[in-house]
């Protein structure tokens, strides 16, 4: 009687452990916790807007105008859909450090898609990466143009790991979607760059 | 069997389809862009500035040739682009040029005849790059080496201040500025700079690089455990493709991802880290799939010797022979 009570707290315990881990939600939160966690501490010791000279090309109202080197319109036009009107730099760094943080928790249930052990530690871990936040504060495309690839990234799981025809569709609509808002935004470092350059 | 054919009947399907919408759905989301370039240039493009760009990244093979009916622009860029005979390095530098003030006040000062300039270029800049194929292809492999094997430039950022001047903000492009800079209406000295991430970040410049690396010599680890795998379990060491799970395709799509990416910049740009920023979590999926795979394979073959241990000797050559 004994042994069986036993072997049922072990049972018990290593289901409740392995819950926690395999808990997508509990995951969500825990990748979320660690990328805000990432930002403030950076907002706190080191905070400031970063700016690279294709800024020029991005933030000022360059209608028409050819840039240095031919950046796209299509990132002041996603600043000004994604800040409702308000574009400033101020808003511009709050909107990229939120596409950071969802960035995070969409590459976690990437890695879930694919059943990869410790998706929570690696995603998480990620979110620490400095050069990732460095480019928030970045007056540039890459942050939004990595948001939009993980995305695609994690509809293309999705396609792989699913069999349900309408699951199949939605995410092919949603990977080519983002994809190709990503090589909108960024066209001079995605493979539609050879097309438009031949 | 008959299910199986369907299911991949069906995968092929929706991913032709995808593709295929996906190569439209590019090119049409570029398309308002390029209807504000055709206004202000009367030329239809999502770059107006390629072919000059190309003409730089491709300066050792331009010819030095002049012609009467060549507007000032292309005068300017071909002339200055064919003198410039040696490649330099990184890969793809060649192009500093076009960054330099003279271009970009001959560019700004052809606007009536930019579109006639940029076509003059852009037929120089085409015939040099298809007479010269195998200078092209060379030039675009050591790029790509480069990208894999060496250090990219360090980030290189600054406060506003440093790059919009006083005088820049008088210009109509920049009427905007006192609404960018909500709190201030200028830029100065003294606005924040985030020093210290910065710095750490220059840390981490080639993070994508070993990313790429890993992850590559992971797939290679993981194909010979398989190899071995299969010789032990008395198949030969035959060489067969690799099995089509989900995993190999997604490998295969986060790796024609970044080698189309590098084949970009190879072509039309110089290696920069910060192009290999947005994929840092794409190659990091990658890795922790493969790594994955690995710890998996390893696991099982841990097991099987176990097992085979445990056994007595004559059942072992019993399952082997039976295997």
């Amino acid at each position: 009687m004994t042994a069986f009570n036993t072997t049922s707290i072990r049972e018990r315990l290593s289901r409740a452990v392995s819950h926690l881990a395999n808990n997508v939600y509990l995951g969500t939160v825990a990748v979320f916790a660690s990328a805000v966690i990432s930002r403030l501490y950076w907002a706190l010791h080191s905070p400031g807007a970063v700016y690279f000279p294709d800024s020029q090309c991005y933030w000022p109202d360059v209608h028409g105008h050819v840039c240095r080197s031919g950046h796209s319109l299509m990132v002041r036009w996603v600043w000004v859909w994604l800040t409702r009107g308000h574009i400033s730099e101020r808003n511009v760094l709050i909107v990229q450090g939120v596409s950071g943080v969802l960035a995070a928790i969409v590459l976690y249930w990437t890695l879930r898609r694919f059943r990869v052990r410790g998706a929570v530690i690696i995603a998480s871990a990620s979110a620490f990466i400095p050069s990732l936040v460095l480019m928030e504060r970045a007056i540039l495309t890459e942050s939004l143009e990595l948001f939009f690839l993980v995305v695609g990234i994690y509809a293309i799981s999705v396609l792989l790991t699913t069999s349900r025809l309408l699951i199949v569709i939605a995410s092919a609509l949603l990977g080519v979607a983002s994809i190709s808002l990503a090589s909108a935004l960024h066209p001079s470092a995605l493979a539609g760059a050879i097309a438009s350059d031949v | 069997m008959r299910a199986r054919g369907h299911k991949l009947w069906r995968a092929s399907l929706v991913g032709l389809s995808s593709a295929i919408f996906a190569v439209a759905a590019s090119i049409a989301m570029l398309v308002p862009m390029s209807h504000v370039y055709e206004h202000r240039y009367k030329m239809r493009t999502f770059n107006p500035i390629e072919n000059i760009t190309l003409a730089f990244r491709w300066s050792p093979i331009i010819p030095c040739r002049d012609s009467p009916h060549y507007e000032p622009l292309a005068r300017y860029v071909i002339n200055r682009a064919c003198h410039l005979s040696n490649w330099v390095d990184p890969p793809g530098m060649n192009l500093r040029p076009s960054f330099s003030g003279a271009t970009q006040y001959s560019i700004a000062h052809s606007s009536g005849t930019y579109a006639r300039a940029d076509k003059q270029i852009g037929a120089v800049v085409h015939r040099a790059i298809l007479s010269n194929v195998p200078v092209v292809v060379s030039q675009m492999w050591r790029s790509i080496k480069w990208q894999y094997l060496y250090a990219e430039s360090h980030f290189v950022f600054h406060r506003a201040s440093f790059y919009v001047t006083p005088k820049m903000l008088t210009l109509p492009y920049f009427s905007t500025a006192s609404r960018w800079f909500d709190s201030h209406t200028r830029p100065t000295v003294h606005d924040q700079f985030p020093a210290h991430l910065w710095s750490q970040s220059n840390k981490w410049i080639r993070f994508s690089n070993r990313l790429m690396k890993w992850t590559l010599l992971s797939w290679v680890l993981l194909g010979l455990i398989r190899l071995v795998q299969r010789y032990r379990r008395r198949e030969g060491w035959t060489w067969r493709l690799p099995r089509w799970t989900n995993h190999t395709w997604f490998l295969l799509i986060v790796g024609a991802n970044v080698l189309a990416l590098m084949a970009s910049i190879a072509f039309s740009s110089a290696p920069d880290a910060r192009y290999f920023v947005p994929f840092i979590p794409m190659m990091l999926a990658a890795l922790a799939v493969v790594l994955s795979a690995i710890i998996k394979e390893m696991v099982a073959w841990a097991r099987e010797a176990w097992f085979y241990a445990w056994l007595p000797a004559d059942y072992v050559v019993e399952i082997v022979e039976v295997d």
